[in-house]
């Protein structure tokens, strides 16, 4: 007698590739060997739905267009259901033509390519890169005799999602890839079924379940993984859906009736402004506001979110900013994108920095930082303002020409419409508190001409706001700008409070002094403002600027939302050799980019802790109750019974149920036969094609002093566990089921 | 029963003891063949996030997530399936030829592939508890009574397959007799006798093989009074000599399995060869019981003898 062979891995697997060393040339053969044709319907439903997910989700980002789209639909389903015809005999001339026709397609991406792609600009040929898959993927479908080959299209479907992940910015891409994952899914598990035989029904259950537990490792991944950031790009994204030239190009255009006007001063009625915010003209009335909505208007990719500046006010009348010729000035770029924007600063001489080494500063503190790299994603028609962290250098705009404002801002010469697309580098020059805090203020006599303009204030006015203004600082022993700063900050911090809901302001009436000495509430506008003209007072150059804080950060597209409630204005405060440096007295926001995994994670905990706990834990407590119940009468009502005694006792209490007794004088095998002739089964006649085997384990355990192991009791148990009676027929009782010994 | 001849089949190497070489039985579960998909799925999601990250999008990147999801799912969620993986043998044969397939009907709880480990044979694919046959094939002979089979599954993706070997209890032992083997000759001719062709059956000595004619100096026994009296002349019987008494073959099996398989098929070889001639045969065997001296009368009881059959005590 003998159980086991020496027969070795290494020998059987000489002998499964027929005993000889397998070449290069033979595993290309075997490879490119026909498959057995696949006959599962549903696998190819399911292969033709996530085909059809990848080419509308490319259609849905706008790299195909809808006729493209459309048409690749109908090629592809005609395609499976061609293949799905010809499935056992291929039709070898519709082979050729589709060799023919993929040539074809690569030829005409290659001459796409080399008209339309620029050097250095890979976005160029997204686009064509995108329609060579789509048309590939439908010349394809129309030879996918076997499994290999629906494989095949399901990795390439996936190839499709993330060419249109690559431009998604919405959330509402993830209807595409759920629904792409259950396709792939669905069509796994049909490949898994047909691979074994392909009857029996799929599990969808098992592959529910499956799902759910792919969602969780997806998320897992997303967690852990790092982000990518903008810098990380090969290429800087930049383009145009729409081409509108504006009335005034160097002007600024507001929110009228065409996107192409000119802006006008806020006002509370007549226009709402974009999102309701006013701003963003040649006038900012802080007595003004409008409801701010939450639809997004722009969505951001940053290396570091910020204070994205749209434009700067110098001058002040008490109730309005406004902007004084000097910063009106303007300097046109016609380079073409990218555009040097660092070196056009230099033209301003109010955006200069005042040369020379700073006082007290040690080169390294000066170092700047890595780059921060932006996109921006407009979503809705916006002023022709290309917003931007502050001291950018490189602008990617696709069009032949920029307006530098000597106010600090960028200006498009075209509509800013849904779709455009723009990056912007910037240095960010924004020095760490501690080095600020060395630089002393500049005497006002000695603040140079270009800034004069950003020391004005109306006549006779701000006496008592001077006044406060020198007790702040004198009473926080502030000698240096930054020192003046922070003590206003957290004077003003103290002692006035956040509201929209503002009082109006009568006429006449200064918008400073009755906020600082009347309601002393206000939101971003007044608050920026009391603190640019206590500034003033003291001899500091302010200036106030209005643009965008980062809005709700997606982690899944890993982009800032910017809604019109992000509208935001902050004040920039001159340093001697520095520049304008921004601060924010109305509200602290995160300079740094929040982790991606971090946000989920936090998401999640919010949306758990936001449950019903006092309801829930109340039902677990009493399910849990419930359980240990029934377990403790369980464990009373059972007797002493061996595992052969109780796997028949539910062969026979199963049998009954389905209206089939024992007789007294039957035995065990003769009653399982008659149990597999009775055919009112649940799964038909798999629940009673292994009822033999186990009917014969039960036996030789009961008479013939075997006993079996573990793997054979559970693979009985399962087996009479399974003997459900088909529907309209009795029902075993619930809650008794058997438990391994 | 008289003893005529003894052929004894020499043990050209002999050895103490039959040793059972086991081969280790394989529980826990390991991927198959797991460079090719593990290093693709690598190298696919490392192009995935080389694109995520070239492109800056994080859409890419939550796709991404979401195929290596999919991926490391389907790649290791089978090792959580394998040892639920249960294999019965609902029929098996009780005699089998070494090297020769055998089919034995099995039976599992859920999809998977059977391959047979501990002997030869084929993989098998098993859809559910839908029952199935197995081909095995037995290298040597002797007694099995179970078979090593690796059982595999990829549920449920299928993209790898992790596999674990199962020991599978045969419904009943499995006698596996040697392949019949003549020393030098070709056995082919009298392996296969044609129908009706076949040699007389034997006969034992003295029982009568036919009458003659009287010859001076038959002795008076020897008359066949019936067959006289029918002819008109005496007619002398005669009977089965000493040449027909039975063959005792007697089989010494050394330790050496390999020996001892090629003395037991040219024991084998022997004993069809003697019954196609029609010859009676004595088998002496070794058993676990002790030594066995008992005829054989067809190659099923031949085989079984010689699948049963150790090296006696003292072999070397």
């Amino acid at each position: 007698m003998y159980r086991d062979q020496d027969l070795d891995a290494r020998a059987r697997r000489r002998r499964a590739t027929g005993g000889s060393r397998v070449g290069l040339v033979e595993i290309v053969r075997r490879a490119n060997a026909p498959m057995p044709a696949e006959h599962s319907v549903t696998f190819r439903v399911a292969t033709a739905v996530a085909v059809l997910t990848g080419i509308l989700a490319c259609a849905a980002v706008g790299e195909v267009s809808v006729i493209g789209a459309v048409l690749a639909s109908a090629g592809s389903l005609c395609g499976m259901a061609f293949s799905y015809k010809t499935r056992t005999t291929p039709w070898q001339w519709v082979k050729i033509l589709l060799a023919v026709a993929v040539l074809a397609i690569f030829a005409s991406f290659v001459l796409q390519m080399i008209s339309a792609a620029h050097v250095g600009q890979l976005t160029s040929i997204e686009v064509p890169l995108t329609g060579l898959f789509v048309w590939v993927q439908v010349i394809h479908s129309f030879d996918v005799p076997a499994r290999r080959d629906l494989l095949f299209s399901l990795a390439a479907a996936g190839a499709l999602l993330t060419l249109g992940a690559a431009q998604a910015v919405s959330v509402g891409f993830l209807a595409y890839v759920a629904v792409w994952l259950g396709a792939c899914l669905f069509a796994l598990g049909c490949s898994w079924r047909s691979m074994t035989g392909g009857v029996g029904p799929l599990a969808l259950g098992s592959l529910a379940a499956t799902g759910f537990v792919i969602v969780l490792a997806g998320a897992g991944f997303l967690v852990v993984l790092p982000a990518p950031r903008a810098a990380q790009a090969i290429t800087l994204p930049s383009s145009l859906i729409s081409y509108l030239p504006l009335r005034d190009p160097n002007g600024v255009t507001g929110t009228g009736a065409e996107s192409t006007e000119p802006a006008q001063a806020g006002k509370a009625s007549g226009r709402t402004g974009i999102g309701g915010y006013l701003g963003f003209a040649s006038e900012l009335d802080i007595a003004t506001r409008n409801t701010l909505g939450d639809e997004v208007l722009m969505r951001v990719r940053a290396d570091r979110p910020g204070y994205f500046l749209g434009m700067t006010y110098d001058t002040w009348d008490g109730q309005n900013w406004g902007r004084s010729p000097a910063t009106g000035r303007i300097l046109q770029l016609t380079t073409g994108s990218p555009f040097e924007v660092g070196s056009a600063w230099s033209s301003f001489p109010e955006l200069q920095e005042g040369g020379g080494m700073i006082p007290g500063l040690s080169d390294g503190e000066l170092a700047l930082g890595p780059l921060n790299v932006q996109t921006f994603y407009v979503a809705q028609p916006i002023a022709n303002l290309l917003f931007a962290t502050p001291d950018p250098t490189e602008v990617y705009f696709p069009e032949h020409s920029l307006v530098l404002g000597a106010d600090g801002s960028m200006r498009a010469t075209i509509a800013m419409t849904p779709g455009t697309v723009y990056t912007v580098i910037s240095s960010d020059d924004e020095l760490a508190p501690a080095a600020l805090a060395r630089i002393k203020t500049s005497q006002p006599g000695l603040v140079s001409a270009a800034l004069r303009q950003d020391l004005e204030l109306p006549p006779g006015r701000y006496g008592r706001v001077a006044a406060l203004a020198r007790q702040i600082v004198t009473a926080a022993r502030a000698t240096t700008t930054y020192a003046k700063v922070t003590a206003l900050e957290a004077w003003m911090g103290a002692h006035l409070r956040y509201s929209t809901d503002i009082p109006p302001l009568l006429a006449g009436q200064d918008a400073v002094n009755q906020f600082l000495f009347g309601s002393r509430v206000g939101y971003c506008e007044q608050i920026s403002t009391a603190l640019a003209v206590m500034l003033r007072t003291l001899g500091v150059p302010t200036r106030e600027a209005i643009g965008y804080v980062p809005g709700p950060f997606d982690p899944l597209s890993d982009l800032y939302e910017i809604q019109a409630k992000d509208a935001h204005a902050w004040v920039e405060v001159w340093f001697p050799g520095v520049g304008w440096q921004s601060f924010d007295p109305t509200a602290q926001v995160s300079l740094e980019p929040p982790d991606p995994g971090a946000v989920l994670l936090s998401d999640i905990g919010h949306a758990i802790g936001a449950l019903p706990w006092a309801p829930i834990g109340g039902g677990l407590c009493a399910v849990a109750t419930g359980v240990l119940v029934a377990a403790g009468v369980r464990r009373r009502r059972r007797r002493p019974a061996g595992w052969v005694e109780k796997v028949t006792a539910e062969l026979e209490r199963r049998g009954a149920a389905a209206g089939l007794k024992r007789l007294p004088t039957e035995t065990l095998g003769e009653y399982a036969s008659r149990l597999g002739n009775l055919g009112s089964w649940r799964a038909g006649p798999a629940a009673t094609a292994s009822l033999p085997a186990a009917t014969a384990v039960l036996e030789r355990a009961a008479y013939g002093f075997h006993v079996p192991d573990a793997p054979t009791r559970a693979f009985v148990e399962e087996v009479v566990n399974g003997l459900h009676p088909a529907r309209g027929s009795r029902r075993p009782p619930r809650g008794r089921r058997l438990t391994p010994a | 029963m008289q003893e005529r001849s003894r052929r004894h089949v020499p043990a050209a190497d002999r050895a103490r003891a039959p040793a059972v070489r086991r081969q280790r039985v394989r529980h826990l579960a390991l991927p198959e063949h797991a460079l090719g998909p593990v290093a693709g799925s690598l190298l696919l999601l490392l192009v995935w996030a080389g694109v995520a990250h070239a492109s800056g999008s994080g859409w890419v990147q939550t796709v991404g997530a979401v195929v290596a999801g999919l991926l490391l799912l389907g790649l290791v969620a089978p090792a959580f399936a394998a040892p639920g993986l249960t294999l019965i043998c609902e029929r098996s044969p009780t005699d089998a030829v070494a090297g020769s397939p055998v089919e034995i009907d099995v039976v599992g709880n859920r999809p998977m592939r059977c391959t047979p480990w501990s002997v030869g044979g084929g993989p098998l694919l098993l859809t559910g508890k839908v029952p199935a046959s197995l081909f095995i094939v037995p290298p040597r002979r002797g007694v099995i009574s179970t078979v090593t089979v690796r059982v595999a599954t990829a549920a449920p993706l299928g993209l790898l397959w992790w596999s674990r070997d199962q020991v599978l209890e045969l419904a009943r032992p499995l006698y596996v007799a040697p392949q019949p083997r003549e020393r030098g000759g070709e056995l082919r001719q009298m392996l296969t006798p044609e129908e009706g062709q076949g040699p007389p059956r034997p006969t034992l000595t003295g029982d009568l093989r036919g009458i003659r004619p009287y010859q001076h100096g038959d002795g008076r026994r020897r008359v066949h009074w019936h067959a006289s009296a029918h002819t008109g002349d005496l007619m002398i019987r005669e009977s089965e000599s000493r040449q027909d008494d039975p063959i005792r073959i007697v089989v010494d099996l050394p330790r050496d399995l390999d020996a001892a398989d090629r003395i037991a098929e040219e024991a084998m070889g022997e004993v069809v060869v003697q019954l196609n001639a029609g010859r009676r045969i004595v088998l002496e065997t070794t058993e676990v019981t002790g030594r066995v001296v008992t005829p054989v009368v067809d190659r099923l009881s031949a085989g079984r003898r010689l699948a049963r059959s150790v090296s006696p005590p003292g072999a070397r």
